[in-house]
């Protein structure tokens, strides 16, 4: 393939940590073998700097937070023949979204001049402000990275990529991983999230909580019931499904019931 | 490295920092002319999120306040 033909990506970060931009770099020889398939042109933490440039694929990490966000988010949705977001910031809002469960206060209750900071009262997932052709869940995106590449390859070759529907509790299974809700008692997201972990938590003895978001068909009903009787309070159960991946349906609602019930 | 030099340094995005920013510095015959700061990225509000969550919840969010207290680097 010859060099000017190349199809361009492009990386682009919004209200976030940083996580997601960081399990590009650390793709190690698949970021090599990426480069040879694909330029590079916008990628702040690695260093180039072209935001403006038009691109076959544009990566997005993080939530919008300011009026100058959704105008940029906007423009790099015109430049782009595909956006994908990634991880749970640009997703499902991240856990900068949780101030939008809140009565307005806490800039207030932080900051001694909060007339200073340009902010939203609200943090929104990309796909509230612009169309978005594929998600990637995650906080941060898989820390195997293989969803990245593999997301990468398909587009690059025309083909629809394939996302993981499973959910954390199959993996387990696959694993051979003991039930950490049943055998301990242990409050665990497992039934109800995407997997792509590959069972993280649960594989060092500890409840999954949910970082990778719902995965299909979830029925968070009947996992808040078993929360119950494992003698979590309602509070407690409202946190579970409020982390985060909290603007995501439908935890925001799930978790919006037991806070009132609280 | 001889006497008082002049140093210019505009950084347009300050990355791998809670709140991305930009920095601008000039420094003429030694001394600073201009040196600016700036955060374009608002707070996330971690102060106000975390009140009322059980000590084992602040060990799942603190990972995501910032990447490098989280990633290991190959």
């Amino acid at each position: 393939m010859a060099q000017n033909t190349k199809p361009r990506i492009a990386v682009h970060k919004f209200s976030s940590c940083d996580g997601c931009q960081l399990a590009f770099l650390n793709l190690g020889e698949d970021l090599l073998v990426l480069n040879e398939l694909v330029d590079i042109v916008h990628f702040a933490e690695a260093g180039m700097l072209d935001e403006t440039a038009s691109v076959e694929i544009a990566f997005v990490e993080g939530s919008i937070s300011t009026q100058a966000d959704i105008e940029r988010i906007h423009k790099i949705r015109e430049q782009s023949q595909y956006l994908v977001t990634i991880g749970a910031c640009a997703t499902a809002g991240g856990l900068q979204a949780l101030r939008n469960l809140s009565d307005g206060s806490w800039l207030q209750a932080i900051y001694a001049q909060p007339d200073y900071i340009d902010s939203l009262e609200h943090v929104t997932p990309i796909s509230k402000q612009v169309r978005v052709d594929f998600e990637l869940w995650g906080c941060p995106i898989p820390i195997n990275q293989q969803q990245l590449v593999s997301v990468i390859r398909s587009l690059l070759w025309g083909v629809i990529p394939k996302l993981e529907q499973n959910k954390v509790c199959l993996e387990c299974k696959r694993r051979q991983q003991v039930c950490v809700m049943v055998t301990q008692g242990t409050a665990c997201m497992g039934p109800v999230i995407h997997t792509g972990c590959g069972a993280l938590c649960p594989s060092a003895g500890r409840g999954c909580y949910g970082c990778y978001g719902p995965g299909e068909n979830p029925n968070t009903a009947a996992l808040g019931q078993w929360f119950v009787g494992l003698g979590l309070l309602p509070e407690q159960i409202a946190n579970q499904f409020l982390a985060i991946n909290s603007q995501a349906e439908p935890f925001s609602s799930e978790g919006k019931t037991w806070k009132d019930k609280s | 490295m001889t006497g008082p030099r002049d140093i210019s340094i505009k950084v347009p995005v300050l990355t791998r920092v809670e709140g991305e920013g930009a920095l601008q510095l000039q420094i003429k015959n030694g001394a600073i002319q201009d040196l600016q700061l700036r955060i374009y990225e608002p707070p996330r509000l971690f102060e106000k999120m975390l009140e009322g969550r059980e000590p084992n919840d602040v060990i799942d969010m603190w990972h995501a306040f910032a990447v490098y207290v989280r990633w290991p680097i190959k």
